[in-house]
């Protein structure tokens, strides 16, 4: 099926013609006027910073949560964790001795960031140096 | 030999997996051994398509041919050279990084690390199918060596046949308003701000009768997302409806009332919306950029301005000219023809023959 020319220029041209003639206006605002959120997270890029402090203050692991309410069901509970206990918390020790050597490596991994990223900036400013020698 | 596809991530209603799904039945009608492989696989899909796996089960005898699908920066873009076999990729487009800073590092670094990645795949491919000319002429000037050859996504008309959501058609319908649409995702290269500026020229100036759907899901882009909230309470603009996620049956109401598609995207591969709103006689207006004058072939009205006073005069001249609407929706129609389910799979099929006779027969 054939298509038909559109002569897109001269509607340009009529439509450029019409706004002057009725003195339409482009807005003042523009879009890169609208700043920027600086707070705003992203759900996938939490503060770099927070998580770390989260990771070094929550790396322990509870064998056992607090526990609350009627006071039957509480003594029943309390009579159960006591019965499991020698199960229950071997795991919850393997889990925190994992996660505080992660934590670990993970600290020692962003001290060595920080020093590369310094190193990085002096060697950038050492480069713009010899440029601007030249 | 075996024809097995390869890609990143296979996901429901992501434009790209749609393609993959839609070539294995092209492949398997064919009676091809074939499979899909990706590194991560959409639960929905896997449960439904069990020729889909993790790319860890792929093993590639040398008669195989690997058909990668490149659209993102994976490591797979490197380690898909390593497969001793012949392989065709299909290039989707990478967005330019650029259009990401300052809203998603994420997505900047996965860009730019898949642009990066064209470059090591310069010669790695014995065959290049492109979803656009726009794509092809970019691996042109990386330096690909392959024969590269244009075929549109595949896409699935018979879907658009399903019955929109009737609560959204009753809220909208008839109320006496003219409806813009634009389907993507929200996403800076996608210029949704533009689409609202020229909306709302269009509304100030022309038709305060109006309103602007934007359909698309902002996960990911959600500070981008906010900054287009604030664009629109600045402006004071409004019947400005972002949908956010939403299901199909919804996504085909808001084609349902739509009296005009507005695209002023920035860069696409392809850009299956516009093909959407041919396929439901919307009028497109499109900026002129990237792959979009590609896809549209003479569809649709493309300009080459994106000022917004400026297109929003073309939209009032296209939605009170009667005889430009009809002349733009004939020429749609005769673009969709060529766009349709068996003339494309017939395209591919060419192309896989012409593969087999002149790359593949040669090892």
């Amino acid at each position: 099926m054939a298509k038909d020319i559109i002569d897109v220029e001269e509607i340009m041209t009529q439509i450029r013609e019409e706004i002057k003639e009725k003195g339409y206006q482009l807005s003042d605002l523009s879009f890169d006027d609208i700043e920027l959120s600086k707070d705003f997270h992203n759900d996938f890029e939490e503060s770099y910073e927070e998580n770390l402090k989260y990771l070094n203050s929550y790396f322990a692991v509870q064998s056992y949560l607090p526990l609350v309410g009627n006071p039957l069901f509480v003594f029943v509970k309390k009579v159960i964790r006591k019965l499991t206990f020698f199960y229950v918390n071997p795991i919850s020790e393997q889990q925190t001795n994992f996660n505080l050597r992660l934590t670990r490596v993970i600290n020692e991994q962003h001290a060595m960031i920080e020093e590369l990223k310094e190193e990085l900036e002096n060697q950038y400013k050492y480069i713009e140096k010899l440029e601007n020698r030249e | 030999m075996r024809l097995f596809q390869v890609l990143t991530t296979i996901s429901f209603g992501d434009a790209v997996s749609n393609d993959t799904l839609a070539l294995h039945d092209t492949l398997a009608k064919q009676g091809y051994a074939t499979k899909v492989f990706a590194e991560n696989i959409d639960e929905r899909l896997q449960k439904k398509h069990k020729h889909i796996s993790p790319i860890k089960k792929l093993k590639v005898a040398r008669d195989d041919v690997i058909i990668y699908h490149m659209s993102t920066g994976t490591k797979l873009n490197y380690d898909i050279a390593e497969y001793k076999c012949k392989k065709i990729m299909i290039y989707h487009n990478v967005t330019p990084p650029e259009f990401f800073k300052g809203y998603s590092n994420i997505a900047y670094n996965l860009c730019d690390q898949g642009r990066q990645a064209l470059e090591f795949l310069k010669d790695k491919f014995d065959y290049v199918i492109g979803d656009s000319q726009y794509n092809i002429d970019e691996l042109k000037k990386i330096g690909f060596t392959a024969p590269m050859r244009v075929l549109p996504i595949l896409i699935p008309f018979d879907d658009y046949s399903k019955k929109p959501s009737s609560k959204i058609v009753f809220k909208y319908k008839d109320d006496g308003y003219t409806n813009i649409l634009f389907t993507g995702r929200i996403a800076p290269n996608k210029k949704q701000e533009d689409v609202i500026s020229a909306f709302y020229h269009y509304k100030k100036y022309y038709n305060p009768k109006s309103r602007l759907f934007l359909v698309g899901n902002s996960s990911g882009m959600e500070s981008y997302q906010k900054r287009l909230d604030d664009y629109v309470a600045a402006l004071g603009v409004e019947d400005v409806i972002f949908t956010g996620h939403i299901p199909f049956d919804q996504i085909l109401a808001y084609y349902t009332l739509a009296d005009l598609f507005l695209c002023m995207s920035n860069h696409e591969g392809f850009c299956v919306p516009v093909v959407e709103a041919m396929q439901f006689a919307i009028p497109v207006v499109a900026y002129n950029s990237s792959a979009v004058p590609d896809t549209l072939q003479g569809g649709g009205l493309v300009v080459d301005t994106d000022n917004p006073l400026e297109v929003a005069g073309v939209m009032n001249h296209l939605l009170t000219n009667a005889e430009l609407k009809d002349t733009i929706l004939k020429n749609q129609k005769a673009r969709l023809a060529s766009l349709g389910h068996e003339v494309v799979e017939a395209r591919f099929l060419d192309y896989l023959k012409e593969f087999l006779e002149n790359c593949y027969e040669k090892q």
